[in-house]
């Protein structure tokens, strides 16, 4: 629930500090606005971990909320008189001493708990005591916060389960209720998913609109459906017998869908360069969201990295809203060279900051200063405090992966022996649509008409 | 790719011993084989090491139980536990801090002094607790359901997959070849005696044939004509999001038919039981057992209710009616060895290692490992151990 007063601020407390936000915009956001990088640090090597994906996949924000450990600030909305912390680093999550295993790792190799007081049991087992008390992560639930998220459970009978509402998955939804199933869709978050940060265009229902215009449409017709049930929430799993539990707020909802339509959408790709995981490296949909739902800028100097036609894009949304896009390296030797993707020379009103090479490394040490970049052999050291990766994006198919395994019996089966596989064309009661299922642009009419089908009990 | 330890290329056409199965029992197996001067032995297994329930069980660690028979055996693998990092080079994350059997009720927890007793006599060490000490110990936990309970101090939890490499690596380093990828499909008899055993790579000849299958142990038995009443037993568990540490101790409590314990990363791990088992061969994770974990484990911990649930997996096993393991030479085959029937297995794998080799290298049956050999299966005994979390089905 926002507050009724859209336009007004709310305020929540963030280690001692009060933060003000507006209603929905995420914890996360309302942090990073406040200056603060760093959201958490990582397991082992007390790295420091900020922002970075925007869609609770990359799991480097976790925070403590009201005595709840483990919450995902980036999707998490501010709703007023929150009681924050971060949950690693000692003496706090900004000034970490434990950084020192990451500067000594030489002395520290991956498995070094391995190796440590092997002939000590005394000292291994104090060894142990002390990893014990530096791992974890936010401290044991208050009983107040594990009271605060208990669940009931609910069966659901609709006949068409669609996960994902983003615009694939709207349209889908509208397209098997209007061939009369009864529909639930599950997404967490406000419908519309990462179209709601777009300023693509799209064609749906022969109009063409911006994706952020459509998907606000689309959401409302979806609400407004009588047959179609919306669950603010996020699916389990896939058990045998098609079971498919989902989380929601307060309720468990056990759902056996006639008909499973997966649009889960697809994941931001990391680049792989030393220090792709400080803080002020961010994924692309990540930068979208902050700037177009969260309404928050926190960088001056931006640096885009692509392999295609998503860098300009991005570049145009970061000036658009005051940042200076100083480069946008367009990285060879990523897929095929002798098939340019669409856009990937750069556009002539980029110019010359259109850098052919290759991000080499990202530097900084608490937050991102500057970004190392191969151009013709020769590295060039360019600063910024944002670097947004945009690459070619993944689909996150794992759902209809997992029913694949389900249908197998073992997990050890045919590992990887899907990937790329159209699931929904050999599979009775499963649709995959939109980027899940690999669609290189939206297509929402298409989604309609997968879902409509499915709605007839004509979807294979 | 090719782990440490694990042989590239294909078998031999012949070992003095084969050992089928590269979870912690045949590794263990295998490495105290190499250990007594017994070298060339092949490690055969149709996964990865470990893959099986070697790597999927609950890492916990005790000797203290009710019968002489089981808090013997494995008081051996407890002590053989806090020397193995040593003797392994490679520290197994052994964690002595403590094991608790709860009681949920001063009925069971007035029978636990009696347990106390035998134990004692036994030569194992453990207390009884009372109300207020179990809850000093285990703070997060239910009051109602923390009645008292046996603690053993000096017991506790390892890495589960840091025993399986400990010794993967120690075998290979001692000679011992292991194979991945290999399918044993029957185990090769004539004239009462063991010839080697069949697989997808041919066959492969061995005077000395060790069944360390787990689940599999049993499909493998009646190749070689061996009967027992073994029945597979499918197995879950769960394990949270790490947080920082709220509970010390390994804790067992066979009123709500659970095993639990927070590792060193933090993670909170349990497996909880229906009674009567579940004999489908599937890997597959259940709904009905996550929501059995997550309602028990909440109601003895009612907090955990705000952790998240990180990811939840199954495991098979085989099992006999009395829930004890087999230990020792088949009957009617000579030279082929079991050790299989585990449901305790990860506990019990340093001592069976050792016991097992020996009995193969000398040919005497160790008293420890005595009581554990298949004829009791035959005879229709069993080994009577009271302070199991397992249901026996009413069929022992």
């Amino acid at each position: 629930m926002t507050s009724a007063h859209p336009d007004e601020s709310v305020a929540f407390t963030f280690e001692g500090r009060t933060l003000s936000a507006r209603p929905g915009q995420s914890i996360a956001s309302a942090i990073l606005q406040s200056g603060t990088p760093v959201l958490t640090r990582s397991f082992k090597y007390r790295r420091p971990r900020g922002y970075t994906c925007g869609y609770d996949i990359c799991g480097n924000c976790p925070v403590t909320v009201n005595g709840l450990p483990g919450v995902t600030s980036c999707t998490t909305p501010v709703r007023g008189g929150e009681v924050v912390r971060r949950e690693r680093g000692w003496p706090s999550t900004d000034r970490d001493l434990l950084r020192a295993t990451d500067l000594l790792v030489r002395f520290v190799p991956a498995g070094f708990q391995f190796r440590l007081f092997r002939s000590r049991p005394r000292l291994a087992h104090l060894a142990e005591k002390v990893m014990a008390r530096i791992a974890g992560a936010g401290r044991f639930p208050t009983p107040q916060a594990a009271r605060a998220v208990r669940t009931r459970t609910e069966v659901d009978a609709a006949d068409v389960l669609v996960v994902g509402g983003g615009l694939s998955g709207c349209a889908a939804a509208l397209g098997a209720a209007g061939s009369g199933s009864s529909v639930t869709l599950v997404h967490p978050g406000p419908l519309g998913g990462r179209a709601n940060a777009r300023d693509s265009v799209v064609t749906y229902d022969q109009e063409t609109a911006p994706a952020a215009e459509l998907a606000g449409r689309l959401a409302s017709a979806v609400l407004a459906h009588r047959d179609i049930r919306v669950v603010d929430g996020r699916v389990m799993s896939y058990f045998e017998t098609g079971l498919i539990p989902v989380v929601a707020d307060g309720l468990v909802l056990e759902c056996r869908p006639k008909h499973l339509v997966v649009a889960t959408g697809s994941y931001d790709v990391p680049g792989l360069f030393p220090g792709n995981d400080k803080p002020g490296v961010v994924l692309a949909d990540g930068v979208s969201r902050l700037l177009r739902v969260d309404r928050v800028v926190p960088w001056r100097r931006a640096v885009v990295m692509t392999d295609g036609d998503r860098g300009s894009a991005l570049a145009d949304q970061l000036e658009r809203a005051g940042v200076e896009v100083v480069a946008i390296v367009v990285q060879e030797g990523v897929g095929d060279p002798s098939e340019p993707r669409p856009g990937s020379a750069g556009r002539q009103a980029d110019g010359d900051r259109v850098l052919r090479g290759t991000v080499r490394a990202a530097r900084g040490a608490r937050a991102l200063r500057a970004v190392d970049v191969e151009v013709e052999g020769r590295v060039r050291t360019i600063r910024a405090d944002l670097l947004c990766v945009a690459l070619a994006p993944r689909p996150a198919n794992d759902l209809a992966l997992q029913q694949q395994y389900v249908a197998a019996g073992t997990p050890q089966a045919v590992v990887g022996g899907w990937a790329g596989a159209d699931l929904s064309a050999s599979t009775p009661g499963l649709s995959v649509v939109g980027s899940a299922a690999g669609w290189t642009s939206e297509d929402p009419d298409r989604a309609r008409a997968v879902g409509a089908a499915a709605g007839s009990g004509q979807g294979k | 790719m090719t782990l440490p330890g694990v042989a590239a290329g294909p078998p031999k056409a012949g070992y003095d011993v084969v050992v089928v199965g590269a979870g912690v029992q045949g590794l263990a197996t295998a490495y105290e084989l190499a250990r007594s001067g017994v070298t060339d032995v092949a490690v055969l297994d149709r996964s990865w090491p470990g893959g099986g329930a070697s790597g999927r069980n609950g890492e916990m660690i005790r000797s203290a139980f009710s019968s002489r028979e089981w808090s013997q055996l494995f008081d051996l693998s407890l002590r053989r536990f806090s020397e193995l990092s040593a003797e392994l080079d490679f520290n197994i994350l052994f964690s002595p801090s403590g094991y608790l059997v709860l009681s949920t009720t001063d009925d069971e927890l007035r029978r636990q002094h009696l347990v106390a007793a035998k134990q004692a006599e036994y030569g194992v060490q453990s207390e009884v607790l009372d109300a207020a000490e179990v809850r000093r110990l285990v703070p997060h936990a239910n009051p109602e359901l923390a009645r008292g309970g046996i603690f053993q101090r000096r017991a506790g939890f390892a890495h589960h997959d840091a025993v399986v490499w400990g010794y993967l690596r120690a075998a290979a380093r001692a000679g011992v070849s292991v194979f991945s990828g290999v399918d044993v499909h029957a185990v090769l008899a004539s004239g009462g005696r063991v010839t080697g055993v069949r697989t997808d790579h041919g066959d492969i000849a061995a005077d000395v044939v060790v069944n360390a299958a787990g689940a599999y142990s049993d499909d493998l038995n009646l190749t070689a004509g061996v009967r027992l009443p073994l029945v597979k037993a499918r197995l879950e568990m769960l394990v949270t999001e790490p947080v920082k540490p709220f509970l010390r101790c390994a804790v067992a409590t066979p009123h709500l038919l659970g095993y639990c314990h927070q590792t060193a990363r933090g993670e909170f791990v349990g497996g909880t039981e229906l009674p009567g088992h579940d004999e489908t061969d599937s890997l597959n994770t259940t709904y009905h057992m996550l929501r059995d974990m997550a309602t028990k484990w909440v109601r003895l911990f009612p907090d955990l209710g705000g952790v998240r649930i990180l990811r939840n997996w199954a495991g098979t096993v085989s099992q006999a009616p009395d829930l004890a393991p087999v230990l020792g030479e088949a009957p009617g085959v000579s030279g082929y060895h079991l050790s299989i029937a585990w449901v305790y297995g990860f506990m019990g794998a340093p001592a069976a290692g050792r016991l097992l080799a020996e009995s193969i290298v000398t040919g005497r049956v160790d008293a420890v490992m005595a009581p554990f050999e298949a004829r009791r299966l035959i005879e229709g005994r069993s080994i009577a151990e009271s302070t199991l979390v397992l249901t026996t089905d009413g069929r022992s």
